[in-house]
């Protein structure tokens, strides 16, 4: 029974997290600090085309679109609980069965895709706006700052995806394996 | 022990000086090693008293850290260090004082470590986005030339001490209770 479910011989068991209770708590603080080196460049950015910019260009709405975007998917990406992922039909006893698990997909498709979206969205305003009509450097600054934000935002995120996967070392895993 | 009660209300510099020549004496003159003289002056001066008057000394010196990189430069903008310094541990405590009274009512365990709320996961990482925030602000306003350079070391330290001092606080006075190792930031 346990052969058969591997299709590789190197099992997932070697990619597996260490499990610590500490491990996990930085990790969630990291991705908090991640979220906010993110949001506060992009503010700056803002400021500073409000403050100290020589030039024609300033930072509108169109460049916290991004933003936006990359928030609203760490939002809905990390406030799916996560078993509802797994429980795809083999142990349906235990749940509700198989429509929770599709929707959890569908939805968490879609978080992942605005995260995505978000980051390509930084990049597109960085090339249009910004390097098409060949700024200087503090000029170009402001779309760097917009790309560093929506990176930030997806490595939080990542970060407290994992984090949140880490198990305790004193946990058992009830599944039945 | 009179000399305590006379000392007490002295200027604390002098306190400490007191306890570390209280401390002396104690050892036997044999085996006085310089470990043992340093460890049971540091119990003496640990007391709850003594904590409390070296805190809120630090406290006030971060404070005074920020308005004065506020009051030097004429420009109030710094003052928001001090907010955001001062949210920074709320989300912790008030979980942790959510967390003292969760139930267990048939749960059978209380290893909240393995399901930990949500909310309190939400905590952490909030606190984690407003300690960078609380140093990235004044990092944002001099780079905008809304403050100048000797404001932001000082709001930055005074911010880091404040956060540090509360958090030091927290760990000191919970340490009493009950004896976790994991410090609540």
């Amino acid at each position: 029974m346990d052969q058969t479910r591997h299709l590789f011989r190197f099992n997932a068991e070697l990619l597996r997290l260490p499990k610590s209770k500490k491990l996990r708590t930085i990790g969630i603080y990291t991705a908090g600090a991640l979220f906010a080196v993110g949001f506060w460049s992009m503010l700056d950015a803002a400021v500073y085309s409000k403050t100290v910019n020589a030039s024609v260009v300033h930072v509108t709405f169109v460049d916290w679109i991004p933003f936006i975007c990359s928030t609203l998917g760490m939002l809905i990406v990390n406030s799916i609980e996560k078993s509802n992922l797994l429980s795809d039909g083999q142990n349906s006893f235990l749940g509700d069965g198989q429509g929770n698990a599709w929707a959890a997909r569908v939805i968490l498709f879609f978080g992942f895709s605005l995260l995505a979206g978000g980051l390509a969205g930084s990049f597109m305003v960085f090339i249009l706006k910004f390097l098409m009509h060949d700024y200087g450097f503090p000029t170009l600054g402001m779309g760097v700052s917009n790309i560093v934000c929506n990176g930030c935002i997806m490595l939080s995120c990542i970060i407290l995806w994992l984090a949140q996967n880490i198990e305790d070392e004193y946990s058992y895993s009830l599944a039945l394996n | 022990m009179d000399g305590v009660e006379r000392n007490y209300c002295n200027f604390f510099f002098s306190k400490i000086v007191w306890h570390l020549l209280q401390g002396q004496p104690r050892l036997s003159p044999h085996y006085q090693s310089h470990i043992v003289v340093s460890h049971n002056s540091l119990t003496s001066i640990m007391n709850p008293l003594n904590k409390i008057i070296f805190l809120s000394a630090f406290l006030a010196f971060g404070f005074l850290l920020i308005l004065l990189s506020c009051a030097l430069y004429n420009n109030w903008l710094p003052l928001w260090v001090i907010a955001v310094f001062l949210v920074a541990p709320l989300p912790n405590i008030i979980l942790s004082s959510i967390e003292n009274n969760r139930d267990d009512f048939l749960t059978f365990s209380n290893d909240h470590a393995n399901t930990p709320l949500p909310l309190q996961e939400f905590a952490k990482f909030f606190t984690g986005l407003l300690i960078v925030s609380g140093v990235a602000l004044p990092l944002m306003l001099y780079h905008c030339w809304l403050i100048d350079l000797g404001s932001l070391v000082m709001s930055i330290t005074g911010g880091l001490i404040v956060y540090s001092d509360i958090c030091v606080f927290i760990w000191f006075f919970s340490e009493s209770e009950e004896e976790n190792d994991d410090f609540n930031f």
